[in-house]
């Protein structure tokens, strides 16, 4: 595999000391490259993170598997709803966000950009609140309510009206509390974790996974 | 943690084609434990698949998600796991395709840095040999590969970490064998001095 750094260097590079040493110097790189040296490292919660998301998207496909086997008997539907979900605690009358991905062209099988993601928030008496959505971990697209229209209507109760732009990772989060929610920076974890110190409540919704 | 339990075949055995598996993980697949497998994936690999990702797309992207999309993608995809030889293998894989449709995201990447902007000439540091012991040599590493433009740091991964061919590396990312050489050839150079320029003598 290293072989072929000689072929890039001029064929008098046997002879001449000082190209010798660079092609060492660059078989010596190849070679830390190869070995994958590198002091970056995992964030201490990424294997838990990470395992969260896989749990999320594992509930995610069952409710969408079941919902499928309704959305071929209502194909003809001009506006599909593949899946509702997200309470905190079913039993709970606590604060809860319902969740909708509707696909005003028909259902094509998977979550996909141009779809809206419409969001109900149940606020059981808590005066603040906040639907968040993050493309990734680190950007922050939608604030509700404090975007205002078109994005965040209060009519109905649908609080959230937003359509998918690109293929990604996205993030969706309700927070409520008692006090003013601190305003996010725009870093996912950083922002739940500030609003948690501050007294929020923080409902992850699952990560939507857009093809 | 569940402990999965395998089901073994009527001869006492696991299936032959998991049996190259890490213990755990064929029984867990065996027995269909999904989240088993996952949990043992994430546990094994997933420092390594972080860090190669990392690696590939720098400093700039978000190779925290990135690596849990991996992830997620093996899980929708775990029955593949049955058919390869290397879990390692099969997961960088992945990675290696997802991280590259992350930088073909970004367009252009910014133009490779003259020498003169890649390293500024310091004071002579006395050199120490380059080892991939060494933190700091892994540190000057990881800094040198991140002032390099996306394209160029990607050759120099797929070419030397993946040990992919040019053809090979030519068909993942829609440049020509030839000008994947000629950007590993220009990039080493640059990854060099600046190796020297923070005191590390490749």
């Amino acid at each position: 595999m290293l072989g072929d750094l000689g072929d890039t260097l001029d064929a008098h590079v046997e002879q001449c000391e000082d190209c010798s040493a660079r092609a060492r110097g660059y078989q010596r790189i190849a070679a830390m490259i190869a070995a994958g040296a590198t002091a970056h490292a995992a964030p201490p919660d990424w294997k838990q993170r990470t395992l969260a998301r896989v749990r999320a998207a594992r509930a995610r496909r069952r409710r969408t598997t079941v919902l499928s086997m309704v959305g071929v008997s209502a194909a003809a539907s001009a506006a599909l709803i593949l899946h509702i979900h997200m309470r905190s605690d079913p039993e709970s009358p606590g604060p809860a966000l319902a969740m909708e991905i509707v696909d005003p062209g028909g259902w094509r099988g998977d979550t996909h950009p141009g779809q809206e993601v419409h969001a109900r928030a149940s606020l059981a008496g808590e005066p603040h609140f906040e639907i968040r959505v993050y493309r990734g971990s680190r950007e922050l697209l939608v604030r509700c309510p404090d975007a205002g229209p078109p994005a965040c209507l209060e009519a109905d109760r649908t609080l959230l009206v937003w359509t998918v732009p690109t293929v990604g990772t996205y993030q969706v989060v309700f927070l409520v509390s008692q006090q003013p929610i601190v305003a996010p920076r725009g870093s996912f974890d950083d922002d739940t974790a500030a609003a948690t110190a501050g007294g929020a409540r923080v409902i992850h919704v699952e990560p939507l996974n857009v093809h | 943690m569940r402990t999965a339990r395998p089901k073994p075949k009527p001869d006492g055995t696991l299936d032959s084609k998991i049996q190259g598996l890490d213990g755990g993980l064929a029984a867990a697949l065996e027995a269909g434990d999904g989240d088993q497998a996952m949990e043992i994936l994430v546990e094994l690999h997933g420092e390594h698949v972080y860090r190669y990702c990392r690696r590939l797309l720098g400093e700039g992207a978000d190779s925290d998600d990135a690596s849990q999309t991996v992830f997620m993608q093996a899980f929708q995809s775990l029955k593949d796991l049955t058919r390869v030889r290397s879990a390692r293998a099969w997961l960088l894989g992945i990675a290696r395709n997802r991280c590259l449709d992350r930088l073909r995201a970004l367009r252009r990447g910014p133009e490779p840095l003259e020498d003169n902007d890649l390293h500024a000439i310091v004071e002579q540091h006395p050199g120490f040999p380059a080892s991939d012991d060494d933190p700091r040599v892994r540190k000057a590493l990881d800094d040198c590969l991140d002032e390099l433009d996306p394209r160029s740091r990607a050759v120099l991964v797929l070419r030397f970490h993946d040990e992919l061919t040019y053809e090979e590396m030519s068909r993942l990312t829609s440049d020509t064998p030839g000008a994947l050489r000629v950007r590993l050839v220009r990039a080493l150079p640059l990854l060099r001095r600046c190796l020297e320029s923070k005191g590390v003598q490749p």
